[in-house]
């Protein structure tokens, strides 16, 4: 039996299900283990090269974040920051240990655009309580319409750009794969690094920045 | 010519309607959805060329400037992938 029906047997679930969750958990047991080890370094003390990289990573985060969110950026930032991460594997999983990438299927991406969509509109609420959902009738009230399906569209936009890059890419590998012989060896690394590497941070980069942009817009301009 | 015509003409339009009609029709459907992709092809490429001339005058912007441009290729590149989209329903009827 392949992978896919010992693992469909024993949990009932696609196996794609399964590796987003692995990728979490991956994701959770790093950041545990380096928060806990760097909270106890003292403060004259040099942390090693892996230590740095993280912690200017994270304080480079911090920064484009404070820039877009102002005051309120202590709350919205975690939420911001995993999300990127877990994008940013998912989409380079494909590389690793004949495992499909996670964004490839359509449920996983429309879960993250409809994520993204609820921390836009916790930013506008955040900022502005009540006054968030007058907002639709701004600049003019006959706008009405118009700006409620400018609120919703970035949801099918932003899924569908990700699902469309990843799923071109594997299709495009998995036809070199099968037709390609002994050539593959030679082609397949070159095609790895610029189709699920080079795609897959471009398009966590542009979903990242389409959420605090679009997040920054809903706030009120005296708290930016 | 126009004899030629009046013989060919009706048998090209003697379509039958067998059970691969419908098949047929949707994979050519598939591949002229995929067209899209020449008016992204050409507006990427116009805006590469104005991120070029941008470096050109400006060589210390180069970071900046090479972000910028991948960002808003990566935006216009949703229309075509839409026709990609599609072609996929399709050729899976």
């Amino acid at each position: 039996m392949t992978w896919n029906e010992i693992v469909n047997r024993l949990t009932n679930l696609p196996v794609y299900f399964l590796t987003s969750l692995g990728i979490m958990v991956f994701i959770m047991i790093i950041s545990i283990w380096f928060g806990a080890r760097i909270s106890k370094l003292d403060v004259e003390a040099k942390p090693n090269k892996l230590w740095t990289v993280v912690i200017q990573f994270v304080a480079f985060f911090n920064t484009f974040t404070k820039s877009y969110f102002g005051k309120h950026w202590r709350k919205l930032t975690p939420l911001v920051f995993a999300m990127t991460l877990y994008v940013a594997l998912a989409n380079m999983s494909g590389m690793f240990f004949n495992l499909t990438a996670p964004t490839r299927f359509t449920s996983i991406t429309f879960s993250l655009s409809i994520l993204s969509f609820l921390i836009i509109q916790t930013a506008g609420f955040m900022s502005q309580s009540w006054r968030h959902l007058t907002g639709v009738f701004q600049p003019l009230w006959p706008l009405f319409p118009l700006n409620i399906i400018g609120d919703f569209t970035p949801i099918f936009s932003m899924a569908l750009r990700l699902f469309g890059n990843i799923v071109s890419g594997s299709i495009i590998l998995f036809l070199v794969y099968e037709l390609g012989g002994w050539v593959s060896v030679v082609i397949t690394p070159a095609l790895h690094v610029v189709f699920d590497i080079g795609f897959g941070f471009i398009q966590t980069l542009v979903l990242i920045l389409l959420t605090v942009i679009f997040a920054s817009n809903k706030m009120d301009e005296a708290d930016l | 010519m126009f004899a030629f015509l009046t013989t060919i003409i009706p048998k090209i339009l003697e379509v039958v309607p067998n059970e691969f009609y419908a098949q047929g029709l949707a994979y050519l459907g598939a591949g002229i959805a995929v067209f899209t992709g020449v008016g992204t092809a050409l507006s990427q490429g116009y805006a590469a060329a104005k991120a070029a001339e941008a470096v050109a005058r400006q060589p210390e912007a180069s970071g900046k400037i090479t972000t910028t441009m991948l960002i808003g290729q990566a935006v216009a590149e949703t229309t075509g992938l839409y026709g990609l989209i599609i072609a996929f329903i399709l050729s899976g009827k």
